[in-house]
């Protein structure tokens, strides 16, 4: 008996593996869906990008990391799409060196779904983390090989060219940073957000608070955000297929199964103790 | 050098950029500007430093034959093979396809693979914290069963009540919470960091 | 489908090295440890090898040596900037009294940062929004005082050291409980979060490397 029970919880991961690969092979059901049908958080940032100025240049500070990455990349594709389709011209600076490496590889991925290079600009990596963004609010260096319009407009002006500041947030380097350094130090610009759900405990207060204009920070945000875009030709540019949502409600009632089963054995264990204690 | 001086030029280089954060003064902007610049470089010479210690360690490593010569190896060709891609004649950098390639084809997957273990290894560890028999084990995964439940996707009326309550709990408990956190992590910070800045405690302690 | 891939036969063998390291790494879960060990060897190589790619390319040559090819004798600055990246890169091997001065520039630099930043950016913003003002509705004010009752019983409880009195260990002991209920909800998040993570990884070795469901 032992022995199954030991079999069984080392086969229990590559039965999770198979049921997951099998359930995202399904159909899509209509009972299953990712988005809420009103997200503020989808409302919201929609509204902010509404307010922009015409063609905005929007400083993209892009620093997620490889493992939560491919949790808010549908989002931040997007997101990147929409500014693009509202004429939106792209800063592209990293300040982590994984951050520097999505962002290339993002980039490259713009190239290939010929996007208007004339609406893009890579600014490159800024080593420091807090030094690199306070450096950023007093020059922007631009490569002496950018000799576009958009670089010539960023390296004059700075900062103070921009419209909006969106940050791609990752576990080394996220809002709070932007919160803390880039914004007492400019006069207004919105700040927007895109981050994995790790990163809640300091991108929520700032939401309430509202030193964060907008921020697409679950899940249930991005889906309910990408639901409502209407990017004509440039949808090239998005995940050609949504996350499915079957793999996701078989992991979830897996999980629920597993909390839900261990929480149930401690209580037991717990009363069964307590009562036996009582009749001590 | 001494450990006052070290103190002093901490404290100089700190009570600059503070000043600089809260006056506006041309003449203290450039020279703060200097001090932001160096810790910029710096910066970039501490990553060619740590790059330099593990790359030399793992070396040293596979020369005296001990540890994991294979993993050792690894590093090293990992390493190589990163910078080769993009510093040989003719490359763009990091935009060059060949380092485009190993990002996409080796760095990016195992990195996005790994987190995507915490599934499983997450589940675990919620398990075992629950067998320790602690109430704060179990206060803890019963908010995550209960959020774990009003986060299932599913559609309609059932999904919309669901959503609205995730919505609701993580707005306010949740988001109470995270403030109060947030407001006391940051309290912390500038304690410990007016210290530095002030010299009140050794910069190197 | 990652979309980091396009379409020629690099692509293809590309596609087919990320599928090969990402069933290494799942196959951690099946035990096998020395194959991820090795993988993740490799990413510490990689990782470590695309830093100095970035801090030699990035900012070290255009800041610094490539005007210094430009001119090599006007511009003392570039010197001193090199020969500060110097003594930061070569701190590991080099005399404390050398190699602490780029360690007092970073201390100093990022001690003041944390200072303003805390302070400035966070402490005094999240305060006042904090505060429960006069105008709304009766259900958005007790709302609001409610968040503010739980957030200042959550930053008694963290900052609260030794207990001093029943009353204000009472008030700690609350936060601590509010705390840790508040972080299990943020649990329950970060599962769903890691689930996305897992199965979009299983999502790539079905769709992008088997070709499955498009």
């Amino acid at each position: 008996m032992i022995e199954r029970v030991r079999g069984l919880s080392r086969a229990a991961p590559i039965l999770l593996i198979v049921a997951l690969a099998i359930a995202g092979q399904a159909p899509d059901v209509g009972w299953l869906r990712a988005a809420t049908t009103d997200s503020e958080g989808a409302e919201r940032m929609t509204s902010v990008l509404d307010a922009l100025a015409d063609e905005p240049l929007v400083l993209i500070g892009f620093d997620p990391d490889v493992g939560t990455y491919a949790e808010i990349r549908p989002t931040v594709r997007a997101l990147l799409a929409d500014l693009l389709a509202r004429d939106g011209r792209l800063a592209f600076v990293s300040l982590t060196a994984e951050g520097r490496a999505l962002a290339s590889a993002e980039i490259a991925r713009l190239g290939r779904g010929e996007a208007n290079p004339t609406r893009l600009l890579d600014l490159g990596f800024i080593p420091g983390a807090e030094a690199g963004l306070v450096a950023l609010t007093g020059d922007i260096r631009v490569d002496e090989g950018d000799d576009g319009v958009l670089a010539r407009e960023v390296e004059g002006a700075g900062i103070a060219a921009v419209d909006a500041i969106l940050v791609i947030g990752g576990i080394d380097l996220g809002p709070r940073s932007w919160v803390e350094q880039v914004i007492p130090r400019i006069t207004e610009v919105p700040l927007l957000a895109v981050t994995p759900t790790v990163l809640l405990p300091e991108v929520q207060p700032y939401l309430v608070g509202g030193q964060l204009a907008a921020g697409l920070i679950t899940p249930r945000d991005g889906a309910a955000y990408r639901q409502v875009l209407e990017l004509g030709n440039l949808e090239r540019l998005v995940e050609p297929i949504e996350p499915r949502q079957l793999p996701i409600l078989v992991g979830m009632l897996i999980a629920v199964a597993v909390l839900g089963q261990a929480l149930a054995s401690r209580t037991l264990a717990h009363v069964r103790s307590a009562g036996s204690r009582s009749v001590g | 050098m001494s450990r006052p001086t070290i103190t002093a030029l901490v404290v100089i280089i700190g009570l600059l950029l503070l000043a600089d954060m809260l006056v506006v003064n041309a003449a203290l902007g450039q020279v703060a500007a200097v001090a932001v610049d160096a810790a910029i470089l710096v910066a970039a010479g501490a990553a060619l430093a740590g790059v330099g210690a593990l790359g030399a360690r793992r070396l040293n490593d596979l020369w005296r034959r001990r540890g994991d010569p294979v993993g050792a190896v690894m590093v090293v060709v990992g390493m190589a093979a990163m910078v080769i891609a993009g510093l040989r004649p003719g490359s763009t950098g990091t935009t060059d396809p060949a380092v485009q390639w190993l990002l996409a084809a080796l760095l990016i997957p195992i990195g996005a693979t790994l987190f995507g273990l915490l599934f499983v290894t997450t589940l675990g560890a919620a398990r075992r914290s629950l067998a320790t028999g602690s109430r704060e084990g179990t206060v803890l995964v019963a908010g995550a069963l209960v959020t774990s439940v009003l986060l299932v996707p599913l559609a309609g009326p059932v999904g919309d009540w669901l959503a609205d309550a995730a919505t609701w709990s993580l707005a306010f408990p949740i988001g109470s919470v995270l403030r109060g956190l947030l407001i006391g992590i940051a309290l912390l910070t500038a304690v410990y960091a007016a210290r530095v800045v002030l010299g009140i405690r050794g910069a190197d302690d | 489908m990652s979309g980091f891939f396009g379409t020629g036969m690099a692509d293809t063998v590309g596609i087919w090295i990320a599928a090969i390291v990402t069933l290494i790494v799942l196959g951690a879960l099946l035990g096998e440890r020395r194959l991820f060990g090795w993988s993740q060897h490799l990413l510490a190589g990689l990782a470590t090898g695309f830093l100095a790619l970035i801090a030699l390319t990035e900012v070290i040559g255009p800041r610094l040596l490539q005007p210094l090819v430009v001119n090599s004798t006007g511009r003392p600055e570039l010197w001193a900037g090199v020969a500060l990246v110097a003594a930061a890169a070569g701190a590991p091997w080099l005399p404390r009294q050398l190699s602490i001065i780029p360690a007092s520039i970073a201390i100093g630099a990022l001690a003041a940062f944390a200072l303003g930043g805390a302070v400035i950016g966070t402490l005094l913003p999240q305060i006042d929004a904090s505060i429960v003002r006069p105008g709304g509705s009766v259900a958005t004010m007790v709302a609001g005082a409610s968040a503010v009752v739980v957030t200042v019983l959550v930053l008694i409880g963290f900052l609260h050291g030794r207990p001093r009195g029943r009353v204000l260990s009472s008030v700690a002991g609350a936060g601590r409980w509010l705390l840790i209920g508040g972080l299990g909800g943020w649990l329950g998040f970060l599962i769903v979060s890691r689930l996305i993570l897992l199965v979009d990884r299983i999502g790539f070795l079905a769709g992008d490397w088997l070709g499955l469901g498009r």
